[in-house]
């Protein structure tokens, strides 16, 4: 990596108790670091090639076919499956049997037999098998409205209407992308080494970026059909603007709770970029002109940002106001004086709401790639699902860690019903986690280990009453129960940024902090929550697509121009 | 004895042995077996240590999902997983109960592994499933660069399981699956003098093969981990509601 000017004394990273709060973490936004982002440089940068390997499909939009990414050292295809799936059949619940289409990620190039084993396997998704020969398994559904209007204007001549387009975003959206050994899937284990398997989600970001280029093939094909020779190929620019949606549900929350090296990797990456970027000395002019800019464009997209949940929308809301003082205060400026983000930054926190300061501290992040785009080769974790436990370690030595790193938990009034009100637990109808009323419905049976603020308070009195000289040894022993949450907190002493700071079984508790906070990570944008516990994104709108990379904007492509 | 009657891992040893054989991933496997584990009994912390114990094993392409429902299947009712917890006498363990589980054993000797004596032997009695003790002692030994041999008694001849964490030997094909064995010793050996060579590396695999009927029998111990669906409790826990026809 290169270096820049930096000043005398580095700008500290925020700290862990500034930042690991749910309500910041549900105001983050995409940056550079964002794991579809990283995926488009690289396949810019390595000269990735495509090809549609098949496209088999008939003029009921029902076959299937198969589209080739090709790296340096290894093919990856998407082998997709369209469905002529009735309307009252089409949901985006994890219940749903049936989709629109249905996708598979191949590790290699599939042969015949391969695609004939995936065609009897993967329109069932779970209740389908796949192998290790394959990394991910997803589903997509039209956006019902969006996709007849597109359809129609082209089998008649004309171009889909701008605004119609933009009011929804995406032909179609998906409704899960499983990966990592789920189904029967390759573990990540087996993939980690490779060098495009680095950064997290990396295949799961491919399959996406594939399904976009099929989706805009698929709806080509239908106008086609139906227009014959009065049909009209889709205006470049448009389908451009055309992402893909995702929709996005309470078990993706869970995984920032039991992955915490992993999630402590993010944050850190994250934090340590804004730090190094507060430290620069001051910016040239080209990076003064490609914040402005961005700024500008990203200002701009922000007025897109449509939704109907009441918090959400107080919340762009805000973040329009924000945007506008944040204009003032920039043509005020002189951007050169020494430590001009740092300034930049400690206004933000001192004049803009959450969702503002998160929105500048990503846009700081954007001219200095040079400086911090290495950070997402350290976004993946190697370590060990189930760490080791010390237990030569002493109860005293545990209640110091407790009282060091979960004092915060005290803030906490334990003995209010509502601390406890919630309990995380899985159904047993689609073994998907839920979030449960713990005086309200029997789920208490059932619950996951999903509150290590409760945990942590539990544990804490449970020592006080032993003798301070104990080994863990012996204490876990006799207390099984607390194993987990004493693994947790060992572990916790190495990850500053691994915990949330919050009560997750709490009355309070919005799961879509949680969902914002890790799609914000895949490079979402427009986060629409749907209710407290469901949320709807767009990925890779504005992405060039794979025959445009060579000459498109792999880079800055979430800010429309 | 230690370069005698010694069984190289045959891929063939247990992938034919039963009739309807599944591939599975290592992480569904794990998890699998985690969920049985809680579902059988166990805190969450110990079936946590059952996923790294059954993850290290299939690993190794070992029976760990067979071993673990015998195990499972011990246990009349959920209390009863206390009762398989050992008292530990110096370097020596005993039952609470008639038996003890090897994943709590494993766990108290990989959580003491800065107090043991490579010195002294350590004695187990009445251990079920040993193989499921292995990937603790595999631990052990990688931290303290020993090899341990276990020494299995029961009553017929002894059996031996032996590793320094990176190489396996096992005495004969069935060591693997013993169900109960009455004197487990562990002892303590340099790297240097037991001798290990390339046939005892362990080959590592990427995928699971169980037989469907085990898996369905850890998937019956996993239901016990899920709340029955009732259509209040899908609304309210999954925030439905709003048309997805948009």
């Amino acid at each position: 990596m290169q270096t820049e000017p930096t000043l005398k004394s580095k700008v500290a990273k925020r700290l862990p108790q500034q930042v690991m709060r749910l309500k910041r973490l549900g105001s983050f936004h995409q940056t550079r670091l964002s794991f579809m982002r990283v995926l488009t440089r690289r396949l810019k940068q390595e000269q990735w090639q495509f090809a549609q390997q098949e496209f088999n499909v008939d003029s009921n939009g029902v076959g299937y076919a198969v589209y080739n990414a090709i790296g340096p050292e290894r093919t990856y295809s998407l082998v997709a499956f369209t469905h002529d799936l009735p309307d009252e059949l089409r949901s985006d619940r994890v219940i749903a049997e049936q989709w629109d289409t249905t996708f598979s990620l191949f590790d290699g190039v599939p042969t015949s037999v391969d695609i004939k084993r995936l065609s009897d396997n993967v329109p069932l998704q779970e209740a389908g098998r796949i192998s290790g020969s394959e990394l991910t398994l997803s589903r997509a559904n039209r956006s019902v409205r969006l996709w007849e209007h597109v359809v129609d204007a082209l089998a008649r001549g004309d171009q889909p209407d701008q605004s119609q387009l933009d009011s929804v975003g995406y032909l179609m959206r998906t409704t899960a992308v499983y990966g990592s050994g789920k189904f029967g899937a390759a573990d990540r284990q087996s993939i980690a080494h490779r060098d495009e398997c680095n950064s997290p989600f990396q295949v799961e970001m491919l399959s996406v970026y594939l399904i976009r280029t099929f989706v805009r093939d698929l709806v080509q094909h239908m106008a086609d059909a139906r227009g014959g020779r009065n049909s009209v190929k889709l205006d470049a620019n448009l389908a451009r603007s055309l992402g893909i949606g995702n929709s996005t549900g309470l078990g993706m929350a869970p995984f920032i709770l039991k992955h915490p090296a992993l999630f402590n990797n993010w944050i850190i990456a994250r934090e340590e970029a804004l730090a190094q970027v507060r430290s620069v000395a001051s910016p040239t002019d080209e990076e003064v002109a490609l914040f402005k800019d961005l700024f500008a464009r990203a200002s701009r997209s922000m007025l897109n940002w449509k939704t109907q949940h009441e918090l959400q929308r107080g919340k762009v809301e805000k973040l329009l106001t924000d945007i506008q003082s944040a204009q003032r205060y920039f043509n005020a400026l002189n951007f050169h004086t020494e430590a001009v983000w740092d300034t930049v930054y400690r206004w933000s926190e001192n004049n803009l709401s959450l969702e503002g300061q998160e929105f500048i501290a990503s846009l700081l992040l954007e001219p200095y790639g040079h400086l911090i785009d290495g950070f997402a080769h350290c976004m993946g974790s190697d370590s060990p699902v189930v760490p080791s436990i010390n237990g030569a370690m002493r109860l005293a030595e545990l209640k110091e860690l407790l009282d060091k790193q979960y004092a915060w938990t005290n803030s906490i009034d334990w003995s209010e019903k509502s601390a406890l009100a919630r309990a995380w637990y899985v159904s047993e109808e689609k073994l998907e986690p839920r979030l449960g009323e713990r005086f309200e419905e029997p789920v208490a049976p059932y619950e996951q280990p999903l509150a290590p603020a409760r945990d942590a308070v539990q544990l804490h009195s449970q020592i006080e009453t032993q003798d301070a000289q104990m080994l863990v040894a012996d204490f876990l022993l006799q207390h099984p129960n607390h194993r987990h949450t004493v693994r947790r907190i060992q572990t916790m002493r190495d990850l500053p940024y691994g915990e949330i700071q919050d009560n997750t079984i709490g009355a309070d508790l919005l799961p879509i902090d949680m969902l914002r906070c890790k799609l914000s990570f895949f490079g979402a944008i427009h986060f629409d929550p749907r209710s407290d516990r469901w949320v709807r994104i767009r990925m890779f709108g504005n992405a060039p697509y794979p025959e445009e990379l060579l000459s498109g904007d792999a880079e800055f492509w979430s800010y429309p121009a | 004895m230690q370069n005698s009657g010694r069984t190289q891992l045959e891929h063939t040893d247990w992938f034919f042995a039963a009739t309807v054989m599944n591939n599975y991933s290592l992480n569904e496997t794990s998890s699998h077996a985690r969920l049985a584990a809680k579902g059988a009994g166990y805190s969450w912390g110990l079936a946590d240590e059952v996923y790294r114990s059954v993850f290290w094993l299939i690993n190794r392409n070992l029976p760990a999902p067979l071993m673990l429902n015998r195990l499972l299947s011990q246990y009349h009712f959920p209390a009863e997983v206390e009762r398989a917890m050992p008292d530990i006498n110096g370097a020596e363990y005993q039952s609470r109960g008639h038996w003890l589980c090897p994943i709590i054993v494993g766990c108290a000797l990989a959580d003491r592994v800065d107090a043991l004596s490579v010195d002294a032997a350590i004695t187990i009695k009445e251990l079920k499933c040993p193989l499921l003790l292995l990937p603790f002692v595999a631990e052990i030994a990688t931290k303290l660069d020993r090899v341990i041999q276990i020494t299995l008694e029961s009553q017929r001849q002894p059996s031996l399981m032996a590793t320094d964490g990176k190489h396996v030997r096992f005495s004969s094909a069935d060591t693997v699956e013993l169900d109960h064995v009455n004197n487990v010793k562990l002892t303590f050996t340099s790297i240097t003098e037991y001798g290990f060579d390339t046939t005892d590396a362990v080959p590592l695999h990427n995928r699971a093969c169980v037989d469907l009927a085990t898996w369905d029998a850890l998937g019956a111990f996993a239901q016990h981990t899920y709340a029955p669906a009732s259509e209040a409790s899908r609304n309210l826990g999954a925030g439905a509601g709003t048309t997805d026809n948009d």
